[in-house]
């Protein structure tokens, strides 16, 4: 095992683009993550329609821009708005927002009574969870581009030779996954330690508890990447790629997110970045990992199921002798 | 002797092509097996199966006493594969390789070094381990395929067609390695398209043809069944005018094959068959240049049980 995986590091410095990925673009990653924190304040953008003047109570959660015209129903995608609230003829409030229904009847509540709902959750997303959601994405595609020396050596039937002396195919894989978690782990952990202790930026978590966070974030990762590179043969890495933005943004990894859509709700539920990230922001907030045993078991079966389902796969194409 | 490998009636399809049909044979220790056979002629699936990548469907297979089933990981330990591929890490040294191959087998410290420097010694190899595979010639990148499959010395070793598309150096110090590999005790299987190969080094030969063991001996039994036979070569200058049907009629030709301006013609040695071939050449319209005869040899071994040329 342990010579499986010293290989793997004797070959790294060939691949320039797994260097640069660890060593410069994920602390870049992350001083996005905490440059863009910045601009979420986590505070409603909402567009108040209306030709009357109508004065609100101030609120650091909420910032009201008075306009005449209804903005482009792009400006929401594009979150310059959050929500666009317009007066009816009965002098109702009607709210339209992309975001979900909770947020929707907060503004609501607000409009209706100057003050946002007791257990609104607006104001829970920290830096932390931004980070780490950032991170989540970009160890999600790295974790591909370190798995890479599977299919080669799937292509260059160096995989076939191992298999030939006592090593089996898990051993290899679990060599092969080790090697990947080191690699997303120890990286990011520094990156964001270094962030942390030097420029003292505040991170939302203790070292402790970002260093388990970062061994689910790793293990996810890594799981994904061994389950990709066991299905596909060829492009692996624009298929990685583009399923880890697409979950990404559905798990709400940048910002919440939901379409207001019961399916897509649905599906966004599924995902374990997902329960990953509500994970996270609890903590953030102070919350025990005890609380979410749910969503961490959730994340830990997701991790075995993809480890488990990739290692099958292997299995059963070295007996149809595909490789 | 020693039985090394004993192989029963070794089944393999892939869907509904048969490419291993039945076949059995057994191997004593020291001996190197020369397995000849046409592309498609089961030979690597075979060989595949000897190294434990690839289970049989029916059959029992047993390799330096051990069930190839139910004790695949004590025959891996004992055997040593060279794969038809170049399977090596180019961007790694040569010593790296071979130390990485030879620790997959548990061997480590003063042992490891050992076996590395030997085998590195063994191909010739061993004043470039420190230079990347991907500075090597063809005929280097095969010597090192072969360090890394023989340096935890096997007892078992299966070279898949180890010599292909290499330079004459390389291919006689990899003939001359496998006979040094021969006398410290190595049992061999060596599988190759080149019949002057096999006849160098083999003690005994296997001719495969689809799926099936259509001769196996030494040379010179394989050789006695067909020296009652006599190959002639002519060099046509134009063979689209040639219909092959009409020298196939010539009584006592047994044989008939045309490759480009290349006619080769099999006949029994008992006739006179020569003036009705070249009578045969001239009412088509093939004039020649050049005619060969040539006495029953492995090739005409080979030719003669399987119709085709070994390349083909």
């Amino acid at each position: 095992m342990l010579n499986l995986i010293r290989n793997r590091f004797l070959r790294i410095p060939d691949k320039m683009h797994i260097m640069i990925i660890a060593v410069v673009v994920m602390p870049l990653f992350i001083g996005a993550a905490i440059f863009f924190s910045g601009h979420f304040t986590n505070v409603y953008k909402v567009a108040f329609i209306s030709d009357h003047a109508i004065s609100f109570p101030k609120s650091k959660s909420i910032q009201i821009d008075k306009i005449n015209e209804r903005p482009a129903t792009s400006s929401l995608a594009m979150g310059k708005y959050n929500a666009f609230v317009e007066v009816n003829k009965d002098g109702e409030f009607k709210v339209t927002t992309l975001k979900g229904e909770s947020d929707k009847k907060a503004i609501q509540t607000f409009f209706e009574g100057g003050k946002l709902p007791e257990n609104n959750k607006t104001e829970q997303r920290g830096i932390g969870t931004n980070i780490l959601g950032f991170v989540l994405m970009l160890a999600l595609m790295q974790g591909v581009a370190l798995t890479t020396f599977y299919p080669e050596d799937r292509n260059n039937s160096t995989f076939k030779r191992i298999l030939t002396s006592p090593v089996n195919s898990r051993q290899y894989l679990a060599a092969q996954g080790i090697f990947t978690f080191i690699c997303l782990y120890v990286p990011t952990f520094i990156a964001i330690a270094i962030t942390k202790i030097c420029f003292g930026v505040e991170i939302g978590f203790g070292l402790g508890n970002l260093a388990v966070l970062l061994v689910i974030l790793a293990s996810l990762a890594t799981a994904f990447s061994l389950f990709m590179a066991s299905i596909m043969d060829r492009n692996i890495s624009l298929g990685t790629s583009g399923i880890s933005i697409i979950t990404c943004i559905l798990a709400g990894c940048f910002f919440n997110f939901t379409g207001n859509i019961k399916v897509l709700d649905v599906l966004c539920n599924i995902l374990p970045q997902k329960a990953f990230m509500i994970l996270i922001q609890a903590v953030e907030n102070g919350r025990a990992f005890q609380e979410f045993a749910g969503q961490l078991t959730y994340t830990v079966t997701w991790v075995f199921a993809l480890w488990l389902v990739g290692s099958v796969v292997t299995n059963r194409r070295i007996k149809k002798g595909v490789y | 002797m020693d039985t090394i490998v004993s192989v029963n009636n070794l089944e393999k399809s892939y869907q509904s092509k048969k490419a291993v049909a039945g076949i059995s044979f057994s191997i004593q220790k020291g001996e190197i097996l020369g397995l000849l056979g046409p592309n498609g002629a089961g030979k690597s699936t075979t060989i595949n199966i000897l190294a434990t990548v690839l289970s049989p469907d029916n059959g029992e297979v047993q390799i330096l006493g051990y069930d190839l089933i139910r004790e695949a990981k004590s025959i891996k330990k004992r055997i040593g594969i060279v794969p038809q591929d170049i399977a090596i890490f180019e961007e790694i040294t040569a010593e790296q390789n071979v130390r990485f191959f030879v620790g997959l087998y548990g061997f480590k410290g003063s042992k490891l070094n050992e076996l590395v420097q030997e085998a590195l010694d063994l191909v010739g190899l061993y004043d470039k381990k420190d230079d990347k595979p991907k500075t090597f010639s063809g005929g280097m990148k095969r010597r090192l395929n072969i360090a890394c499959a023989i340096a935890h010395r096997p007892k078992l070793i299966i070279m898949d067609e180890p010599t292909v598309g290499i330079d004459p150096q390389s291919r006689n110090h990899i003939l001359e390695s496998i006979k040094v590999l021969r006398q410290r005790g190595a049992t061999i299987i060596y599988s190759t398209h080149y019949m002057e190969e096999v006849e160098t080094i083999s003690d005994r030969i296997m001719i495969m043809n689809e799926g099936r063991i259509i001769a196996v001996g030494k040379k010179e039994e394989l050789i006695q069944n067909i020296r009652n036979e006599i190959t002639y070569t002519f060099e046509i200058d134009s063979s689209n005018q040639l219909d092959e049907r009409q020298i196939s009629q010539i009584v006592g030709v047994t044989n008939v094959q045309l490759y480009g301006k290349d006619l080769t013609i099999t006949s029994k040695k008992s006739k006179d068959t020569l003036n009705g071939i070249v009578s045969t050449l001239l009412d088509n319209g093939c004039s020649f240049e050049k005619m060969t005869s040539k006495e029953a040899s492995l090739e005409t071994v080979f030719l003669d049980l399987t119709g085709r040329r070994l390349r083909d």
